[in-house]
């Protein structure tokens, strides 16, 4: 599972999604505890509008060490593509400008679907 | 207004110095009586219209390829793949090949959002290029023969883009969302546990692959119930789009290698396309119904079979440059064609000609359509009468029970 580290004395970390080859991505961000359980809603919405699609977390940065964010993207294509046509999706966590955490998933559009997620570590 | 533009066209039609001079252009009297079947009539003129649109693959249109196999690569590997394999390690060109891509979208995909497209014309522009190669055996009597082309199709303009649609948005928010976050995940394993520790471990493991298999096949509904969605959404796109204005060129280049080496291609002619259309955005009724096209292409060194068996291709540059205007409404539909074009075959003098061809019908009640359809030449077919206009090969009107120009 891929790790995001954070600095404890860095800013408030945001989470970033990207959808590649022109394809839009509807999305949700879901914060977990470090047992996987109890699951808080970070952020929801569509790569195809105006809103940036970067959201902070739900939770002051101490509290984050060990929580898990989990993630599900729902690809389309505004055009005809073959089903073997290809899907990227980039997660990055974000902390102070720099990239502190990346995930992603690909695919074909026959499954225009992707999920993931990344294990917070917040050290000194 | 419509019924007086119908009986305007009418009587311009029956006035006009073609119609009126039948005899004078050798037009069969029985042509410009009723036709009991001027549906018939209505279907020829639009059958006979000529395609005003640029190929979507202009290399496989100047070989004269119509392939049924069509490799489009949407990766850099596989459209390296696909290039490689036109050509062997001989360096021997391989026949049968058509490859279609978009390179930008193959080599930048990864890195293109839709949000940038929409920004950004140069995006636009660079994702919609399109690039075409085909290879093809020859019509040549060496056997070994091998022609090749490369085309560029650009859309400059195109206000019916799917990508850029706001209302095909608004629909696919209305397609299923997507499955609910499943109650439980698996946590990491954790390091060096202690007997307490990996007990509640594997508890937290049971419930986590429970919820991940119930996720998973709430992701398989989703995924099959998305698609028809999203079917319905872009179908409804395509048409809205129809008509919108858009402005598309393309160009083709061909070689011919007598040898069938790539060392020995040597260029044999090729192609130049360019269609205008205008989709009356803005003016009630036409904005949905109709299209204007503006159309010019050059054929260089084209060829085309000659009739008999096993005479050698005729070798001709043409010319065209065409205007048609197509429009349906549930009470009425046109369609209206004009050409013109330059053949000079090889050796030859240049000929030149003119088209037109006129259809239109318009519902008087139901199940009662009124219809006129109007086709002409000029200089007249081979066998037809001289004259100075145009010819009138054939003029006709009546009625019929159903609309059969339709929407274009």
């Amino acid at each position: 599972m891929p790790v995001a580290k954070l600095k404890a004395g860095g800013s408030a970390p945001e989470v970033e999604i990207v959808a590649g080859h022109l394809h839009r991505a509807d999305y949700e961000f879901w914060l977990y505890d470090s047992t996987g359980a109890n699951p808080i809603e970070v952020v929801r919405g569509k790569t195809s509008d105006q809103v940036p699609d970067k959201s902070s977390l739900p939770k002051p940065l101490a509290q984050l060490d060990g929580h898990l964010l989990w993630w599900q993207a729902g690809l389309v294509s505004h055009v005809d593509t073959a089903g073997d046509a290809p899907f990227t999706v980039t997660v990055r966590l974000l902390q102070d400008g720099a990239i502190v955490g990346l995930d992603g998933g690909s695919g074909v559009m026959n499954r225009p679907h992707a999920t993931g997620m990344l294990q917070l570590k917040v050290a000194p | 207004m419509w019924r007086r533009l119908a009986r305007t066209l009418l009587a311009f039609a029956m006035a006009s110095p073609v119609a009126a001079q039948p005899a004078a252009v050798g037009v069969p009297a029985g042509v410009l009586r009723s036709s009991e079947s001027i549906a018939g009539e209505l279907e020829k003129v639009r059958a006979a219209m000529v395609d005003l649109s640029v190929p979507d693959s202009p290399a496989f249109s100047v070989l004269g390829l119509s392939p049924e196999e069509v490799s489009r690569p949407t990766t850099v590997r596989k459209l390296a793949t696909s290039l490689l394999n036109g050509v062997d390690r001989h360096g021997v060109l391989q026949s049968g090949v058509a490859v279609d891509v978009a390179p930008y979208l193959a080599v930048a995909g990864e890195a293109l959002q839709i949000s940038d497209y929409r920004r950004r014309y140069g995006v636009r522009f660079l994702s919609r290029l399109q690039t075409s190669v085909a290879t093809v055996k020859a019509a040549s009597t060496v056997d070994k023969a091998t022609r090749a082309a490369v085309s560029v199709r650009a859309t400059l303009l195109d206000q019916g883009d799917p990508r850029t649609d706001p209302e095909l948005d608004a629909c696919f928010d209305k397609r299923p969302a997507l499955p609910a976050p499943p109650k439980f995940i698996v946590p990491p394993t954790p390091i060096d546990p202690t007997p307490e520790q990996a007990a509640e471990w594997a508890v937290f493991l049971k419930r986590g692959l429970e919820e991940e298999q119930k996720f998973n096949a709430a992701v398989d509904t989703y995924v099959s119930r998305v698609r028809a969605a999203v079917d319905a959404c872009r179908e409804e796109a395509r048409a809205r789009n129809w008509n919108r204005t858009s402005w598309i060129m393309a160009v083709a280049r061909a070689w011919t290698s007598e040898t069938g080496a790539f060392r020995d291609l040597g260029s044999t002619g090729g192609g130049a396309w360019t269609t205008f259309a205008y989709g009356f955005e803005g003016y009630p009724v036409l904005e949905h119904s109709a299209q204007l096209l503006l159309h010019a292409r050059a054929r260089m060194n084209e060829q085309v079979a000659r009739p008999g068996e096993g005479a050698p291709p005729e070798t001709r540059d043409v010319w065209l440059l065409g205007l048609q205007f197509r429009m349906g409404t549930t009470d009425s539909s046109v369609a209206l064609e004009a050409l013109f074009d330059r053949t000079r075959p090889e050796g030859g003098s240049t000929a030149s000609s003119r088209r037109f061809s006129l259809g239109y019908e318009r519902r008087l009640a139901d199940n009662l359509w009124l219809g006129v359809a109007v086709g002409g030449q000029a200089p007249a077919p081979e066998g037809a009468p001289q004259s100075g206009g145009f010819v009138l090969s054939s003029f006709k009107w009546g009625v019929a029970e159903r609309q059969t120009l339709g929407t274009p």
